[in-house]
C-alpha cells in the first residue's frame, strides 16, 4: 500500500494533512477515554446498578430502537415506494410534507402530544365537552414504551423515506420498467425487485434512526422510560456518581459500535453495479380513482399527525403564554443559543474544510480512516459524548492547576471544565459530520480538475486553496455552516449536561419549561426551533435537487 | 543532453497492482512538438499527469532541463516544475475573466509587467477583445486558445496538452488544429501532446509516440502518412 512506502509520505505530507490528523486524533480522545473506563475497577455503586437496573436499561433502550426502526421501515419505505412509482391527488404535496417532521425534535413532540392526549388536554377537552363522550383513559396514555415508539416513528420515519426515495428516484428505473415489462405483478415486484435493491438505503436509513433514538434524552425522560441516555443523567445528575456513568457510556458506546458493524455487515455483498446519472427517471403509474383517493388520504394523516397537528398546537399554546415568556430573559437567552452556535460553527467549518481537503489531496487509507472519525462524532449519543468530553477536559484542569494557581485564579479551580469552551468542542465533535459533508459534497461538485490547473500555473496548495478553491465551494461551505447551526441550536442532551451553570439554550429553555409542567411555556421556544428545522429541510431539499441537475 | 529525459517510468493507480505504464521511456530535444497516440486506458493521459507532479510514480526517473523532477529520492511538487498544461476539459476558474486567468500564473511581475503579458497573450490567441469576459461566454474553441494562452503566460519550459481537441464540434475541429500549430510555432516552445486521433498527432507533431509503448514509434513523414491513411 501506498503510505507503508517511508520514502513516499515525505513529498505530499504537509500542513492539511497533519492539522486533520490532529483533529481527528482529538475527536476521539473522549471516545477512548469512555472506552477505557470499561477497563477500570468499578465501584460500590456499579455493583448495584449491574445487579438491579442494567439489564432494564439494555433492554428498554433495545426495545425502544429496535421497535422504532421496524415501525420507520415499513412506513418510510412504503411511502418512498408510493410517490416514486404511482401517481395520485396530492402526491407533490405529500412527497414534500414527508420529510417536514424532520423539522421537529421529538422531545418537542413528546411534550406536545403528551399534553394534547392527557385529560385536561385539546383531545380530551374537546370529546368531553363539545361531543359529550366519556372515553376511557387507557387509550390516551402514550407515555408508555409504545408511545414513544409512535412518537419516535413519527418523526424519524423521514430518514428512511427520505434516503430511499432518492435512492429509487436514482437509480432504480431501468429494473422497476424491466420488471413491469417482464409482466411482474406490482405487490410482487415491490418485494421481489424494489425491496432487495434498496437494502443498503434502508439500511442506512435505519441506522440513522437508530442512532437519533439512542442518542435521544427528552423523550425517555418525559416518558419515564429508562434507557442508557436517561440511566447516565441519573448516575451523573442524581447520585453524582461519574465513574459508574462513564461505564455506562462505554457500554452504550459498545452497542453503537456493534450496531456499525451490524450495517456494515448488512450492507455486505450489496454493492450492485448501478447505473448513475440516468437521464430518465422512472414513469409514474396512475392509481386507479380508489385507491388514489386512499393513498391520498392515508398520506395526509401521517402528514398531519406528523408535522401540522402538534405545529397547530404549539401556535395556539404559543398565543396563550406569549406575555409570560417573550421578556428581556427571553431575548437574552436567543443571544446566548445564536452566540454558542455561531462560536462553534465558526470553528467547525474550519476543520471540516481542512479535513475535506487533506482528504481529497491525499487519498490514502490515513485520510481515509481520520475522515471517518472525524465523522463517528455524529453516532455517538450526546451524553455518552458529553462525559467524555467533561472527563477529558476535568484531567486537563487537573494538569493545569499549577498554571492557574501561578496565574492567581486559586486552588483547585476547574476553569476550562466549567467554560464554555467545553460545551463549543463537544459541539464541533458531534457536529463535524455535517460540516464536512457539505464541503466533501461541494469538492466533489468542482471535481480536482481546477485545482490541478492551479498547481500547475505555480500555486501550492494553501494559497490554491484561497484563490482557486474557497470561491468555488464558498456555496457548498455556507450550506454546511447553515445546516451544522441548526443541529447546534436544536441539541439537548449535550448542551443539558455541559452548559456553564444557569446557560440556557431555546433547547434546554423548552426542555426545562416541558419538565416543569409549564408545557405551554415551552411554545414559543419550540416553534423557534421548528421554524429553524424547517428552514434546514428546505435547505436539504434544495441541496438534494441541485445535486440532480 | 536532452531537454527531456524519462527513464524506467512506472505506474500503477493506488490499491491496483498491474502497471498502466511499464518501464516507459522517453527523451526529447528543445522546440520539439512530440505527440503520445493511443487509445484510452493506454496510459498517455497518466503520462502527462506524471510529467506534471500530479501524479508520483512507482519507479523510473524524470528529468528536465538537466533538473530531475521525480526520482526515487526526490519529488518536485507542481507548482514548481515550470511546467504548463492544458486541461482536456480546459478548467478556466469559473469566477475569474478571461485576463483574470490568464494573469493568474503570473506572479512576481509588477502590475504594468502583468497587464502587458495578458495582453500579449490576448494578441497571440487573437482574443484581444475577450478580455473581459467570463469562461462560460466564451464558444469551446475559444475557450481552448484561453486555456493555451493561461498555460503559456508564465513562460514554462514544456507545455502538456491533453486531448486538447476532444470538446470541440468535428466541423470546428480542422481550423482550430490549424489555429493551434500556427500558436505552437509562433511560440516554439516544447510541447507534449496526448490524442487518440491521427490526424491530430500528425497534423501537429514532428514525431509521434505511439501508446502503449510496445508499438513502434512514427518518426518520418512517410510513415506519418501510412497511419493518417
Amino acid at each position: 500500500m501506498k503510505f507503508l512506502v517511508p520514502g513516499k509520505i515525505r513529498h505530499k505530507l504537509n500542513g492539511w494533512v497533519i492539522i486533520s490528523g490532529i483533529g481527528a486524533l482529538t475527536a476521539l480522545l473522549p471516545s477512548l477515554y469512555i472506552l477505557t473506563g470499561l477497563l477500570g475497577k468499578p465501584n460500590e455503586n456499579w455493583a448495584h446498578i449491574r445487579e438491579y437496573m442494567l439489564l432494564d436499561y439494555a433492554v428498554e433502550s433495545l426495545l425502544l430502537a429496535g421497535g422504532t426502526v421496524a415501525v420507520t421501515v415499513i412506513v418510510g419505505v412504503v411511502l418512498a415506494w408510493l410517490t416514486t412509482a404511482y401517481d395520485f391527488p396530492l402526491r407533490r404535496f405529500l412527497s414534500f410534507a414527508f420529510v417536514l417532521p424532520l423539522a421537529i425534535p421529538p422531545y418537542i413532540a413528546a411534550y406536545t402530544y403528551g399534553s394534547m392526549l392527557s385529560y385536561t388536554g385539546s383531545v380530551q377537552a374537546f370529546m368531553r365537552n363539545t361531543l359529550g363522550w366519556t372515553v376511557d383513559q387507557r387509550y390516551f396514555n402514550i407515555m408508555s414504551m409504545k408511545g414513544a415508539i409512535v412518537i419516535f416513528s413519527l418523526f424519524l420515519f423521514p430518514y428512511v423515506y427520505l434516503i430511499t426515495r432518492t435512492f429509487l428516484e436514482k437509480h432504480s428505473a431501468s429494473f422497476i420498467e424491466n420488471a413491469r415489462l417482464l409482466g411482474g405483478h406490482p405487490v410482487s415486484n415491490f418485494f421481489r425487485v424494489v425491496l432487495p435493491l434498496s437494502q443498503g438505503a434502508i439500511v442506512g436509513g435505519a441506522s440513522l434512526v437508530a442512532f437519533e433514538v439512542l442518542n435521544d434524552y427528552g423523550v425517555s425522560k418525559h416518558f419515564g422510560i429508562s434507557t442508557f441516555t436517561t440511566a447516565i443523567f441519573k448516575t451523573w445528575f442524581g447520585m453524582y456518581d461519574v465513574d459508574s456513568a462513564i461505564r455506562l457510556s462505554g457500554l452504550l458506546m459498545s452497542l453503537i459500535i456493534g450496531l456499525f458493524i451490524a450495517e456494515r455487515w448488512l450492507r455486505r455483498r450489496r454493492r450492485y453495479h448501478l447505473p448513475v446519472n440516468r437521464s430518465t427517471p422512472l414513469r409514474r403509474m396512475r392509481l386507479g380513482r380508489v385507491p388514489g383517493v386512499i393513498a391520498a388520504t392515508c398520506g395526509m394523516v401521517i402528514a398531519m399527525l406528523s408535522f401540522f397537528i402538534p405545529v397547530a398546537q404549539l401556535a395556539v399554546w404559543a398565543v396563550w403564554t406569549y406575555e409570560d415568556v417573550w421578556n428581556d430573559r427571553f431575548f437574552r437567552m436567543i443571544g446566548n443559543t445564536l452566540f454558542v452556535s455561531a462560536v462553534a460553527v465558526a470553528l467547525l467549518m474550519v476543520v471540516a474544510v481542512i479535513a475535506a481537503n487533506a482528504g481529497r489531496t491525499w487519498r490514502s487509507t490515513f485520510t481515509l480512516v481520520s475522515s471517518k472519525l472525524l465523522s463517528m462524532g455524529y453516532s455517538i449519543p450526546g451524553a455518552v459524548l458529553s462525559i467524555g468530553v467533561l472527563a477529558v477536559f476535568l484531567s486537563i484542569d487537573k494538569r493545569l492547576a499549577g498554571l492557574y494557581e501561578a496565574m492567581g485564579l486559586g486552588t483547585n479551580k476547574l476553569v476550562l471544565s466549567m467554560s464554555l469552551i467545553m460545551l463549543v468542542f463537544a459541539y464541533i465533535i458531534r457536529f463535524l459530520a455535517v460540516g464536512f459533508n457539505a464541503v466533501d459534497a461541494g469538492y466533489d461538485r468542482i471535481g480536482d480538475r481546477y485545482s490541478e490547473a492551479s498547481r500547475m500555473l505555480g500555486y501550492g496548495m494553501t494559497a490554491t486553496f484561497f484563490k482557486v478553491e474557497l470561491p468555488l465551494i464558498r456555496g457548498a461551505v455556507l450550506t454546511g455552516a447553515i445546516l451544522a447551526f441548526l443541529e447546534i441550536v436544536k441539541e439537548l442532551p449535550l448542551t443539558l449536561l455541559l452548559r456553564p451553570f444557569n446557560f440556557d439554550t431555546l433547547a434546554t429553555k423548552a426542555y426545562q419549561y416541558a419538565s416543569d409542567e409549564q408545557i405551554h411555556q415551552a411554545a414559543i421556544p419550540s416553534l423557534i426551533i421548528i421554524s429553524l428545522g424547517f428552514v434546514s429541510v428546505c435547505l436539504y431539499q434544495w441541496m438534494g435537487r441541485r445535486g440532480k441537475g | 543532453m536532452s531537454f527531456v529525459t524519462i527513464k524506467g517510468l512506472s505506474y500503477a493507480y493506488p490499491g491496483t497492482t498491474s502497471n498502466v505504464l511499464s518501464n516507459f521511456s522517453l527523451e526529447m530535444e528543445q522546440g520539439e512538438v512530440v505527440g503520445l497516440l493511443g487509445q484510452s486506458g493506454s496510459g498517455k493521459s497518466t503520462l502527462l499527469r506524471l510529467i506534471a507532479g500530479l501524479e508520483m510514480p512507482k519507479q523510473g526517473e524524470i528529468i528536465i532541463q538537466g533538473a530531475v523532477m521525480v526520482n526515487p529520492h526526490s519529488f518536485v511538487q507542481p507548482e514548481r516544475r515550470g511546467v504548463g498544461m492544458v486541461f482536456q476539459d480546459y478548467a478556466l476558474f469559473p469566477h475569474m475573466t478571461v485576463s483574470q486567468n490568464i494573469a493568474f500564473g503570473l506572479r512576481g511581475l509588477g502590475r504594468g509587467q502583468r497587464k502587458d503579458r495578458v495582453a500579449d497573450m490576448l494578441e497571440l490567441v487573437k482574443l484581444a477583445d475577450y478580455g473581459r469576459r467570463y469562461p462560460h461566454e466564451l464558444s469551446g474553441g475559444q475557450q481552448q486558445r484561453v486555456a493555451f494562452a493561461r498555460a503559456l503566460a508564465p513562460s514554462p519550459k514544456l507545455l502538456l496538452m491533453d486531448e486538447p481537441f476532444s470538446n470541440l464540434d468535428a466541423d470546428l475541429k480542422s481550423r482550430i488544429r490549424e489555429e493551434l500549430k500556427e500558436l505552437l510555432h509562433l511560440s516554439g516552445i516544447t510541447s507534449i501532446l496526448v490524442t487518440h486521433d491521427h490526424e491530430d498527432a500528425a497534423a501537429l507533431c514532428d514525431r509521434i509516440i505511439r501508446m502503449p509503448s510496445s508499438l513502434p514509434e512514427i518518426q518520418t513523414k512517410e510513415e506519418r502518412q501510412l497511419v493518417t491513411s
